[in-house]
């Protein structure tokens, strides 16, 4: 094997940047190696994808020193169309991959070939080929601006996959997608590194990653951290140092010290189980490694208050389609919230609800987004009624709903326009009518909330995604809505902003207002929503008790979604129990294998 | 996602005729009354080009679409009617107003040429897609930068109308009235107008690395993954509105 890319001590820093992004970074990528890159946010891992095809720093210029040679080729000064000759790069905004300037979907993947000037039988080849590898081939004359995120992912992959590079560097490339079309994704790629290719992937699923990744480069504050196997590397505490968190079953092996037969660490749910299979007799991990795991993740088990009487949302007989003659929901009913108020009246044979958050979940295009703008009075249904504590709100504007319903959207930079984050956290108070005094309090407070106090007087658009997001959070925070909706809050948070996040819900709902959570992150509904709604195709599947409705894994499968790792590994070792944690895993494990008990194992949910 | 332009999508010969063939008739036929200079000869193209879009099933779309500067044409024969220098002959009396045979003639001519040029102009725009026009002149000639420019403003305008309906979707919920008067839907466009301009502008960064990984970039000459469009009609189409247009230019000579 040779290194088909080699870094050698990469520095970097942006022309507005106050530190380097990218600080003495050194490593070797062999041939056919699939090339994993972690980090918190901030760490420089787009800014290190950049480098690879020479967008560092020929398109973003700047201060650049060190040497990148990828497929034979200085990145630094081959023209950056030559090297996108042998190297390929997925962003993590499918929607700015397009072109903008093709109108099906097979003449968008040949687009790169039109510009290679190849002929035109061979460009024909390579478009089928390279649909056929990401499962696109009955979109071909679909328009790509009316595809979904996932959809739109693939097409990404299918446009560089058709350039036949050598090398595929990947940015998050299922950020947007649901668990099912995250499993095609890694499949994928999967199927492709297996014909020579060499893939590096920048990704926050760990759990895919790890299941592919030959090593893995930990990235923190543009220096280089580690660049080991990832056994290694889960292994070294230098992943939790950073504020990265282990996946789930990973955890579990750590805590009773599980081993391959190699005596790695394990790092699928398939090996983990076989690992705890063969423990015999099981014992406790001890050291560095056990500490960093185990530490109980943002205090989960702090008890919080119960909740005051919560708001009540019923939806009866809703139905909806999009102008375009989409139909979404044709009878849809579904009680959200205080069982006491507006919800019995519905007669709705699902409800949610009970103390905690509420998770809505299901793949994409199932109707989730549609659902919360129904609710928000964004969309209008052509049938039923819409009751928020039992009053329709079939007459008041989208504005007059969002003193009840504070809707916080996917994309922060949907909403932000101030050039100073107090002012945009301020804008629905002020828009509620409140003097603004004290729309600045609640906007302070707010900020404060969601970690974002300190930087009040900055402007929107130099802060992180994540942080954007968070501050499009508070400004509906600040609103004090008894119902809040939040839509994928996960999306482009590190470790510690999820925690953050999960904190926050929980405390909401404690203090009494209903809170909604759409995503994707099953280990975060594990975590933090004891209520769950499951939705597929426009109609509900289930609805209640988190606990209930993933114990049903074939629902899950039929919604597209997969259950958390901790379940998956129970079930893989046949336990009866549905524990939802890995502390709650634990305790289920150790009573079913007596003789291993550990006193000290973590109570890490609500 | 609505798209850009008067395309209607139906099946019939003009739909199937290739781009370049109706954008030289269209012009051909927009030019004859003029060359012509004869009122007769404009109504026999106007009656040319409401056959060909009753062939192309496109005729109601682009009577209504008529109708809509019909307001503008009536406005028209009144100015003229009244205030035509040549004026002379009274023909109808409105109370204090006089409306003039002379400048009514006028009038009829001005509009004959305007109607006309409209109609062979919907001939082309109802029955093809600005896309497949693009996309035709570069494989003609056009460079293809040009033609790249052209095809994505008309594949963003659209999109970005959608994002101007979620931008809106996203400030309604923070409280933004966005119904109601005047006043009021004009102080919902800076919210509105501030993150559309924004995340236009990241888009287009992100956009411009994009291509560049694309080969956009890269010398050489280009291909083309769309055949050529072919019709049998094509070359008969454009050679008979040549034809017409220089048969106007001899009517005026030998006038």
């Amino acid at each position: 094997m040779t290194g088909i890319i080699d870094v050698q001590g990469l520095t970097y820093r942006y022309p507005t940047g106050r530190t380097n992004a990218l600080d003495d970074v050194s490593f070797t990528v062999e041939t056919g190696q699939f090339f994993g890159i972690v980090g918190p946010n901030l760490a420089g891992k787009s800014t290190l994808c950049y480098a690879l095809l020479g967008l560092v720093p020929q398109f973003f210029r700047g201060r650049y020193e060190g040497r990148v040679v990828v497929a034979g080729m200085d990145a630094g000064h081959t023209p950056v169309h030559e090297l996108a000759r042998r190297v390929g790069i997925v962003l993590q905004n499918p929607f700015t991959q397009l072109s903008g300037a093709r109108l099906t979907v097979e003449e968008e993947v040949a687009f790169g070939l039109e510009n290679f000037g190849v002929p035109r039988d061979e460009m024909r080849h390579w478009v089928e080929w390279a649909m056929e590898q990401v499962g696109i081939t009955h979109l071909r004359e679909k328009n790509p601006f009316l595809l979904s995120g996932g959809e739109l992912q693939r097409l990404a992959i299918a446009c560089m996959l058709a350039q036949r590079p050598d090398v595929l560097v990947l940015d998050e490339p299922t950020s947007q997608l649901d668990p099912r079309g995250t499993i095609e994704v890694f499949d994928c790629i999967a199927r492709l590194r297996a014909r020579g290719l060499t893939v590096v992937m920048v990704e926050h699923k760990l759990e895919r990653l790890l299941e592919h990744a030959d090593r893995l480069l930990l990235l923190a504050a543009g220096r280089v951290q580690a660049c080991r196997t990832p056994s290694e590397v889960l292994e070294s505490g230098l992943f939790q140092a950073c504020g990265l968190a282990l996946p789930a079953h990973v955890q579990i092996a750590a805590h009773f010290a599980a081993r391959t037969a190699s005596g790695a660490l394990p790092l699928t749910v398939e090996h983990v189980a076989a690992a705890l299979r063969a423990a015999q007799p099981l014992v406790e991990a001890s050291g560095t490694l056990l500490a960093h795991a185990m530490e109980p993740p943002a205090r989960r088990d702090e008890q919080l208050p119960p909740p005051a009487v919560a708001p009540a949302i019923a939806l009866q007989d809703v139905q909806f389609a999009y102008p375009d003659g989409t139909r979404v929901f044709e009878g849809l009913s579904l009680a959200l919230g205080d069982t006491g108020r507006g919800v019995r009246a519905a007669g709705t044979r699902h409800v949610a609800a009970g103390p905690g958050p509420i998770a809505l979940i299901g793949e994409n295009g199932a109707g989730k987004t549609t659902l919360v703008k129904l609710v928000a009075g964004l969309l209008r249904p052509q049938a039923g009624e819409i009751l928020i504590d039992g009053q329709t709100i079939r007459r008041r504007t989208a504005a007059q709903i969002a003193r009840t319903v504070g809707l916080v959207f996917q994309n922060p930079d949907d909403q932000l326009f101030k050039s100073r984050a107090l002012d945009e956290a301020m804008f629905g108070a002020l828009n509620l009518g409140l003097p603004p005094r004290e729309a600045e309090q609640r906007a302070r407070a707010a900020l404060e909330r969601v970690g974002l106090a300190e930087l009040a007087e900055e402007n929107p658009y130099d802060l992180s995604l994540g942080q954007r997001k968070m501050l499009a959070l508070a400004s509906v925070l600040a609103m004090q809505t008894p119902i809040l909706i939040l839509d994928e809050p996960t999306i482009a948070q590190d470790h510690p902003g999820v925690e953050r996040i999960g904190r926050l819900v929980r405390e909401l709902q404690a203090e009494g207002r209903l809170v909604i959570v759409i995503t994707h992150d099953m280990e975060f509904v594990a975590s933090y929503c004891p209520q769950v709604v499951v939705l597929a195709r426009g109609e509900v599947l289930a609805a209640g008790s988190t606990r209930a409705v993933f114990a049903r894994t074939e629902l899950l499968h039929e919604a597209g979604l997969e259950p958390p790792a901790t379940l998956r590994l129970a079930r893989a070792l046949g336990l009866a129990a549905t524990p939802l944690t890995p502390g709650e895993f634990i305790q289920a494990w150790q009573r079913w294998r007596p003789g291993s008990l550990d006193a000290r194992c973590p109570v890490d949910r609500p | 996602m609505r798209p850009v332009g008067l395309y209607v999508e139906r099946r019939s010969p003009l739909h199937a005729l290739d781009p370049i063939s109706k954008l030289v008739y269209a012009v051909c036929l927009a030019l004859v009354p003029f060359v012509a200079g004869d009122l007769r000869v404009a109504f026999v193209v106007i009656v040319g080009n409401v056959v060909l879009l009753a062939i192309g099933r496109v005729l109601r779309e682009g009577l209504i679409a008529l109708a809509g500067v019909g307001f503008f044409l009536v406005t028209l024969f009144v100015v003229q009617g009244m205030v035509y220098p040549g004026n002379v002959t009274p023909l109808v009396r409105i109370g204090p107003l006089v409306l003039y045979l002379e400048g009514l003639a006028y009038a009829l001519w001005l509009t004959a040429r305007f109607v006309n040029l409209t109609l062979s102009a919907f001939v082309l725009l109802f029955t093809t897609r600005p896309a497949d026009l693009v996309e035709e002149l570069v494989q003609a000639g056009l460079p293809p930068r040009v033609g790249y420019v052209l095809l994505s403003v008309l594949q963003i305008i659209p999109s970005m109308a959608a994002r101007i309906s979620v931008i809106q979707d996203a400030q309604r919920s923070r409280g933004m009235e966005t119904e109601g008067p005047v006043w009021v839907r004009v102080r919902a466009l800076l919210p509105v107008l501030g993150p559309l301009v924004i995340s236009s502008l990241v888009a287009m960064q992100e956009r411009a690395l994009a291509l560049e990984v694309r080969g956009f970039g890269a010398p050489g000459p280009r291909t083309s993954y769309r055949l050529p469009w072919r019709h049998r009609l094509a070359w008969p189409a454009r050679l008979a509105a040549v034809s017409a247009l220089l048969l106007a230019l001899i009517w005026r000579l030998a006038r």
